[in-house]
């Protein structure tokens, strides 16, 4: 590990990257400070991809600079780089042990080290036995497991990694959940994008949004939830409701005994709490709630004039995966 | 070449050398060689070695069937008289006579043979066939028109020394004023090989190429890779690779031949390529060999670049054949002008066209094999072929860059073009 680096592991700067006249990434500024977990977040066709070839010098952009672990993208660094593509492909003819020796080749492993590297990761994700099996006898679970060995096999620094737990069983993506953790607590930067929300909030430090080609949120989950400005209360009480007409309060669902509010930008939810104590209500319960990861982002890309409707399939369809 | 070139080419080496089919390929192809070389030998041979027994109905005088037996003893045929013949004057006749008793015509003799009375003069001999003569045919007839021409110079006068001479075959030789320029059949012979394989090989390897490509394409390993290593890098190594597989083929096949040399092949080859003891005796001959393999080296860079370049422009298997056939025109050419070449391989034109990178790897082995090939042409043709090989790379590098993340449509010529600008 190269501990010399103090600044970010990723600086992209007003970066745009256009396919004819297909705007896939506009004006991108991204920063990924060292040791972080950071969630790239956004419905498919976003621009996630994009901005991660961008990121890994696989494609160049249009305008924009990339720098990775505080240089230009060059050989040298490319090797502390490690990345899982969403389209993953395998050389269906090699045997799994091989397969990893060459991975680890390309990115300036001894055959030596890399093959007994690719040995003790095989026997942790329960891949022991197939070291010599070639690749195309493998489930395609399995395929992705050696898949992310390959990624991770020559320790690097940045991980990047796209859509990694699409199509993984609920006990293997838990597993390689456990993997990227255990990777940051040793030092590494991770990086991946996932149109699941619930992964972001349960692993990521920061998050990163993505929508319409365009980046709508960027920050530590603390600062984003903050930047939304906006609380929602949940009250369970007794006695008058006058109160809820407030003028703090956005909208209510009532459902009697218990109200939904929605407050304001910006609003104090405290002030609401002080015109219910004056009207006299019985208050049995008044939680202040931030806004999940997914209210924020909906909110956000509908605020770009993106239809919430679409937006909200998309990111149905990932939770349901 | 650094360790990532190295890691690709290592990988496309051993997973292509180590695969069944690249043994049996290398196993089979001489084999096949060997046998469509050698079983017409074979079987010429054991229908040469079955002796022959002509009957002879002379109604001419009784000299022909003695001239016969002399010039035909060398050649394992037994020539009698057939006594049953007096009366026979038409080949008519002698069908009638052996239709008889077929099955005792049958085991007196092969073939009959009927000189009528006026053979002497206009007359013409005739045979009719009771078992197979196969390919003797023709020793029989050149027999039969010798022992014909000696009757009929004796009648005309001429002693028998004398007829003997006039019927002696004449050869001609002919030699060009410089000896070097033209060679004997057996060079003929190796042009034509080295043409044949070379072809063989172009096309053989530099479609696997294409495929490895496509492959890596269609399997989105490229993805990966890119990350990790520079496109130009795995085009080198998969180039060199696989042409590294193309040497060791080749290194088997020479290793092959020359333990069959020392079993006297050369000499069977020779034998029925009609320059036996001569390619037996000939020196190796290195010099065309060596140039042959060059040739082999720089035409198979410049040729699997194209091949390259074609491959990432392809997204699936089905265009395999229409993106590479116009690849495949240049190596295709020079094999259908293999013979005026082979022939007159120092007139101007095919001195032309020899030099030309896009066919030199083909023609200029075979023009080494069959005549002098002044250095200064030889020299000019690989200066050529490596400028040549520079522009390929550099136009296929292109290309390659932007074709192996390209998915869906194949790119028309004008974004091809685009490509190449701005790469």
């Amino acid at each position: 590990m190269n501990a010399t680096v103090a600044g970010p592991v990723v600086r992209m700067r007003g970066v745009n990257k256009a396919f004819g006249s297909n705007h896939a990434v506009r004006d991108f500024d991204f920063e990924l400070p060292r040791g972080t977990v950071c969630g790239l977040l956004g419905p498919n066709g976003a621009g996630k991809t994009t901005a991660i070839r961008i990121m890994l010098d696989i494609l160049g952009p249009d305008s924009g600079s990339v720098e990775l672990l505080g240089e230009p993208v060059n050989a040298g660094v490319r090797e502390r780089v490690g990345y899982l593509p969403e389209e993953r492909g395998m050389y269906q003819k090699m045997k799994v042990g091989e397969h990893l020796a060459f991975f680890g080749a390309i990115k300036g492993m001894s055959r030596g080290v890399a093959r007994r590297e690719a040995g003790r990761w095989l026997e942790r994700l329960e891949l022991g036995e197939r070291a010599d099996d070639r690749v195309e006898t493998l489930s395609k679970g399995m395929q992705q497991k050696v898949q992310f060995i390959a990624t991770i096999l020559h320790h690097p620094e940045l991980l990047v990694l796209d859509e990694p737990f699409s199509g993984l069983d609920p006990i293997n993506s838990e597993l390689l959940r456990e993997i990227v953790v255990e990777r940051k607590r040793e030092g590494a930067t991770v990086l991946f994008s996932t149109h699941m929300i619930d992964d972001a909030e349960r692993i990521c430090d920061r998050v990163c949004m993505i929508a319409g080609a365009r980046k709508v949120l960027d920050g530590t989950l603390a600062e984003v939830r903050a930047a939304s400005g906006r609380k929602d209360v949940t009250v369970v009480f007794d006695g008058d409701r006058g109160w809820l007409a407030h003028p703090s309060v956005e909208s209510v669902t009532d459902h009697g005994r218990r109200a939904e509010v929605r407050m304001r930008e910006g609003a104090d939810p405290q002030a609401l709490l002080r015109a219910a104590v004056a009207a006299d209500a019985t208050i049995e319960r008044f939680e202040i709630a931030e806004p999940s990861l997914r209210e924020i982002f909906l909110e956000r890309a509908g605020a770009r004039g993106l239809p919430a409707t679409e937006l909200e399939a998309a990111m149905a369809a990932g939770e349901a995966l | 070449m650094n360790h990532r070139v190295w890691a690709i080419l290592r990988r496309e080496y051993l997973e292509r050398v180590r695969n069944k089919w690249f043994v049996l390929a290398t196993l089979l192809v001489p084999g096949l060689l060997l046998g469509l070389t050698f079983l017409p030998i074979l079987l010429a041979g054991q229908e040469g070695e079955r002796p022959l027994t002509i009957a002879v109905v002379d109604r001419s005088g009784g000299e022909l069937a003695e001239r016969l037996r002399g010039v035909l003893a060398r050649e394992d045929v037994a020539v009698r008289a057939f006594r049953a013949g007096d009366e026979i004057e038409t080949i008519g006749d002698l069908r009638a006579v052996l239709a008889d008793d077929l099955e005792a015509a049958r085991t007196t003799a092969d073939a009959y043979l009927l000189f009528p009375s006026d053979v002497a003069t206009f007359g013409t001999p005739a045979m009719i066939t009771v078992s197979e003569i196969g390919v003797r045919e023709r020793t029989l007839r050149l027999a039969t028109q010798d022992a014909v021409q000696w009757l009929r110079a004796r009648r005309a006068g001429l002693q028998s020394g004398a007829a003997d001479a006039l019927l002696a075959d004449v050869e001609m030789r002919i030699e060009p004023i410089d000896p070097e320029s033209e060679r004997s059949d057996v060079y003929q012979f190796i042009g034509f090989l080295f043409a044949m394989m070379l072809y063989g090989m172009f096309l053989f390897y530099g479609q696997m190429v294409a495929r490895g490509v496509l492959e890596e394409k269609t399997s989105d390993i490229v993805e990966i890779l890119v990350s990790s290593v520079r496109p130009w890098e795995m085009m080198l190594g998969k180039i060199v690779g696989i042409g590294a597989v193309g040497l060791t083929q080749v290194g088997i096949w020479g290793i092959v031949a020359l333990v069959l040399s020392s079993f006297g092949l050369a000499g069977r080859v020779g034998d029925f390529i009609g320059a036996g003891a001569e390619f037996a005796q000939m020196a190796f001959p290195w010099s065309i060999l060596v140039f042959a393999l060059l040739y082999f080296v720089l035409g198979y860079l410049m040729y699997s670049a194209v091949f390259a370049a074609a491959g990432a422009m392809l997204t699936s298997e089905q265009d395999i054949q229409q993106v590479l056939v116009p690849v495949m025109i240049p190596i295709i050419i020079p094999i259908l002008i293999v013979a005026p070449v082979m022939q007159t391989p120092n007139r101007l034109w095919i001195v032309a066209t020899s030099m030309v990178p896009l066919f030199s790897p083909i023609l200029m082995p075979v023009r080494n094999a069959v005549t002098y090939v002044p250095p200064w042409q030889n020299v000019t043709s690989v200066l050529l072929l490596v400028g040549a090989i520079w522009l390929a790379a550099w136009i296929a590098g292109r290309i390659y860059r932007v074709g192996i993340l390209m998915k869906g449509k194949r790119p028309s010529i004008p974004e091809l073009v685009r490509w190449m600008r701005h790469g």
